[in-house]
């Protein structure tokens, strides 16, 4: 089978000729997502946004005009956006190398090392807040660092500022640029490489022709992920930011929780949303003018091949090598000491979260075991997000497969509908589901916990799902069918197997957002409160290392559950690449 | 070669799986409690354990079920105006929600009016004596903002929100809320360090509550929940902070090596009890609750396990107390009284046609963002 030519090309050739038809209607398949999200989530916020111009029975566009008229709110919206590229930025270059090593790791240092990019997925940003802070504080070690080595003349208040908003936000979304952008290189066999390697290409060359488009759209798919949680994201900005530096989440929640000023809040909203979709229609007419141009050889092309190749071949490849190695182990680094902080926090002094602890105890989590209080909740919150995994997983891998292989119009505007809540500050999306789930008698009910959070995970296992099932090859599927096999045999022998990476790192993540569901929770709960929400109303007075506690106790699972893979894996034999298996088909 | 990671992701996702099947059948049991007599929603935090140990005497005293849901600072206020809009709750009683969101929801049908005749005679004469008796809602606790210092300054403690902001004296960053009903706070305590009189306060003369933050804005850092404004002390990031009593006096019990300091007329935050009027057991229920609130040795019980909220200003108490435990208490005889924060202020609409609390928090973010 040959492979070689640029896939993404190649594929949508093949969509546009529609030689062998795959599904009759594939799109179909996301219509159960879809339902599902439109019913849960955007039918409250629009009802919500309704609300902002539909006051007492009249309409008015008072609130816009009061936004419109504000001195501060444009100027908030662009920061929150330029903010959020900036993370962007941050979390697909630097996690680039890191997906990269994933891919290429094999045996047990892959699974440790996927353990690692995971490790911090599983603290909720409540206590992380607490490790960036004693991490960044005046007196901490990144300070102390950085004034011996001479950059600062003295310490900087890191902490609160947009600096620390940034490490802070990149830290929590980091590890999704990187399962996502590693989920797509999966699919990326090495014999690529190798063949582009014997027909005489230089190893930068190899990179920029096979390997990066290859890649392409996981990096994608993880931008747009980063980008938009990145847009509503509240706790970190809020504990690690600047006195000036006011982001829109804060604006939006004030108006929500305290103000009580609803119609003004979905009137923001709005704003917000509009505001955070220009960058992405940017650069949507950007690439549509390139196009019409239909120039075949573009001028950034031409750069490419003559200046940028060619000095990028000037480096050793070894050397090229060297540092993406390095710039991974940095990051890997980067990931993991909070996590080392959050676990130093939880056997110190139980109302202490400071570096370095005062003593150290197990009082922790003696308190811990010995509460229902939190035994009782941490059941709850493994069973609502393992169903939240599953229902995410079967709708959001039905979904995205069906979107991407209907392609076009139809991916991009179903995409865009599952994933746009989750750019919107969380509690916006809480707060109208919350309504919602009064209206119909589930909230208070476990049911109204676990679809609410379904949400967002299935918006999330979407994305993840879909930038893997772009890539494999739609002449995989054809040949399956012109050997005689049915279109369920299709699916479940060549494209799950095909897509297996991406089902798992998005059925992964999905249970882990909605373990991780906060604010949703808060609201919509009742008496079926679970460990974020405990976690929360037990750091609303007094500092606490229960918190520590928990997330370390999450950390000790992860590492049994790999100790418990690695242990597997050495006693079985090893196994056939799964690229190897379907290329052979 | 990606055997042994999806063999090690299906591990990981198959363990949380089967700890959910595990507990799903005690979960679904407990899922609603269903059958309490009364439900009471308390707030979160010191003062919620406090309600939350009480209830439990509460209903080995009297036989009666109770059930309890939990408000955060984050969720009560939007719940209470859902109420508000949809005139069904789920609970009959909320206790200590705090006066910000009373107001803002206290419309025609919200809540239950009050009736006094069951409670304890000595009780009652305490709480009306304070003032604490309105028609639908008791005055139940009082939280005072605490300045929490660095003990680099032990030697000449801070006296005055003058001295808050007077970085020549007392040098280092100075923490504030971040946002919430600590804006109006910040606010106030402005306009006290610039030398308005407690009783000048209202109408907020905002043009010089940010002249005056002006001078310290590039050395004020904010923290969002009151842990964190103490973990800043801790930590050397700010030397003094304005943060609410729990968290100063939590940290205080557990000897961290901070100050602790109430300043005369330091603005205090007002918490309600109120009845609500369409609860799934109806008025009645929570005011058989209310009725045994009322009685002194409660609430001197209820002084004592948070250790900041009076919520009886009263001989009836005190003598109950002992008196060395009270001392950042904002309302005992004999100790200066602070200034209470308006929240009828607050929720007036002004001229623009907004309410005061919005042009609070709109100055402030305006503030922030230039």
């Amino acid at each position: 089978m040959t492979v070689l030519a640029p896939p993404a090309r190649q594929e949508g050739r093949v969509r546009r000729a529609r030689r062998v038809p795959s599904l009759a209607s594939p799109a179909l398949l996301a219509l159960p997502a879809v339902a599902f999200v439109v019913v849960f989530a955007v039918f409250p916020l629009a009802d919500f946004a309704w609300r902002s111009i539909r006051v007492d029975g009249s309409f008015t566009l008072a609130h816009y005009r009061q936004i419109v008229e504000s001195s501060y709110f444009g100027d908030v919206l662009v920061r929150t956006v330029l903010t959020s590229m900036g993370v962007t930025a941050c979390c697909v270059v630097l996690g680039y190398p890191l997906a990269v090593l994933l891919h290429r790791a094999r045996g047990r240092t892959k699974i440790l090392l996927a353990a690692l990019v995971v490790l911090p997925y599983l603290t909720s940003v409540l206590v992380r807040v607490f490790a960036w802070s004693a991490l960044l504080g005046l007196r901490g070690p990144v300070n102390r660092a950085l004034v011996a080595l001479g950059v600062f003349d003295e310490p900087q208040q890191l902490g609160h500022s947009l600096t620390g908003a940034v490490i802070g936000l990149v830290h929590v979304l980091m590890p999704i640029a990187v399962l996502t952008m590693w989920a797509t290189m999966s699919r990326i066999a090495p014999g690529h490489e190798v063949t582009a390697g014997a027909l005489g290409a230089s190893p930068v060359r190899v990179f920029t022709s096979v390997y990066w488009p290859l890649s392409r759209q996981g990096v994608v798919a993880g931008a747009l992920l980063v980008y938009v949680l990145a847009l509503g994201a509240y706790v970190i900005p809020v504990a690690l930011g600047a006195t000036n530096g006011l982001l829109f989440a804060q604006v939006v929640a004030d108006q929500a929780t305290v103000a009580l000023n609803w119609p003004l809040a979905g009137a923001m909203t709005v704003a917000m949303l509009l505001a955070g979709l220009a960058p992405l229609v940017v650069v949507r007419l950007a690439r549509w003018v390139l196009r019409w141009r239909r120039d075949p050889y573009p001028a950034r092309q031409r750069i490419a091949s003559r200046l940028v190749l060619p000095a990028l071949e000037l480096v050793p490849a070894p050397v090229w090598r060297v540092l993406a190695r390095v710039l991974a182990v940095l990051v890997l680094a980067f990931l993991v000491i909070p996590e080392l902080v959050v676990v130093v926090f939880s056997v110190g002094p139980t109302n202490q979260l400071s570096l370095p602890p005062d003593s150290l105890t197990l009082d922790g989590y003696r308190a811990f075991f010995a509460d229902p209080l939190w035994t009782t909740p941490m059941s709850r919150s493994f069973a609502f997000a393992a169903a939240d995994g599953v229902l995410a997983l079967v709708l959001g891998g039905l979904a995205a497969y069906g979107l991407v292989r209907a392609g076009g119009r139809v991916l991009t505007f179903g995409l865009g509908l599952l994933v746009f809540p989750l750019a919107l500050p969380e509690i916006v999306p809480a707060l109208s589901f919350y309504v919602f789930a009064n209206r119909f008698g589930l909230s208070g009910t476990p049911s109204g916990v676990v679809i609410g959070q379904a949400v967002t995970a299935i918006s999330l296992a979407v994305v993840i799902i879909a930038a893997v099932v772009r890539n494999i090859d739609l002449d995989l599927e054809h040949a399956s069918r012109m050997s005689g096999a049915s279109r369920l045999q299709t699916l479940r022998r060549v494209v799950v197997p095909l897509a297996l990476p991406g089902l798992l790192v998005g059925g992964l993540y999905a249970f882990l957002n909605a373990f991780d569901n906060l604010v949703l929770p808060l609201f919509v709960a009742g008496l079926n409160t679970t460990v974020p929400v405990r976690m929360f109303s037990q750091m609303q007075d007094t500092l606490s290392s229960t918190i520590a506690v928990v997330a370390s106790l999450l950390i000790a699972l992860l590492l049994v559950a790999t100790a418990v893979a690695v242990a597997v894996m050495s006693r079985a034999p090893a196994r056939i690449d799964l690229a190897d298996v379907a290329s052979r088909k | 070669m990606k055997s042994s990671l999806t063999r090690f992701l299906a591990a990981a996702a198959v363990l949380p799986a089967v700890a959910a099947i595990a507990s799903c059948g005690s979960d679904g049991a407990s899922a609603d409690g269903g059958d309490a007599e009364i439900v009471i929603a308390r707030g979160a935090g010191v003062n919620g354990a406090a309600i939350e140990t009480l209830v439990g005497e509460f209903e080995e005293e009297t036989g009666v079920e109770v059930d309890t849901v939990e408000l955060s600072d984050t969720d009560y206020g939007p719940k209470m105006r859902l109420i508000q809009q949809t005139g069904r709750s789920d609970f009959d009683l909320a206790i200590a929600i705090p006066g910000d969101i009373f107001p803002l929801t206290d419309t025609d049908g919200v809540y239950a009016p009050l009736d006094t005749a069951g409670f304890d005679p000595e009780g009652l004469a305490a709480l009306e004596e304070a003032g604490l008796v309105e028609d639908n809602h008791l005055g139940n606790q009082d939280i005072t903002p605490l300045t929490v210092y660095s003990n680099e300054f032990a030697d000449n403690p801070p006296k005055t929100w003058a001295d808050f902001f007077d970085l020549e004296k007392y040098p280092g960053y100075r923490g504030l809320q971040s946002g919430g009903f600590g804006v109006p706070i910040n606010i106030e305590i402005a306009l006290l360090a610039d030398g308005v009189a407690p009783a000048d306060l209202y109408p907020l003369d905002l043009d010089r509550a940010f002249a005056k933050l002006d001078t310290i804005k590039d050395d004020i850092t904010l923290w969002d929940a009151a842990p964190k404004s103490l973990q800043d002390v801790l930590d050397g990031n700010t030397t003094m902070t304005f943060t609410y009593s729990p968290a100063a006096l939590g940290a205080v019990k557990d000897g961290a090596d901070v100050g602790v300091t109430l300043f005369e007329d330091a603005p205090i935050v007002r918490g309600y009890a109120a009845l609500l009027e369409k609860g799934p057991n109806g008025p009645e229920a929570g005011q058989q609750f209310l009725d045994w609130w009322s009685k002194p040795e409660v609430q001197a019980k209820y002084a004592e396990l948070t250790n900041f909220g009076i919520v009886l200003p009263s001989t009836a108490v005190y003598e109950r107390l002992d008196r060395k435990d009270l001392a950042y208490a904002p309302f005992v005889e004999g100790q200066e009284q602070g200034s209470l924060l308006d929240y009828e202020y607050y929720t007036e609409t002004n001229d623009a046609g907004v309410s005061n609390l919005d042009e609070v928090l709109n100055r402030w973010n305006e503030w922030r963002a230039s």
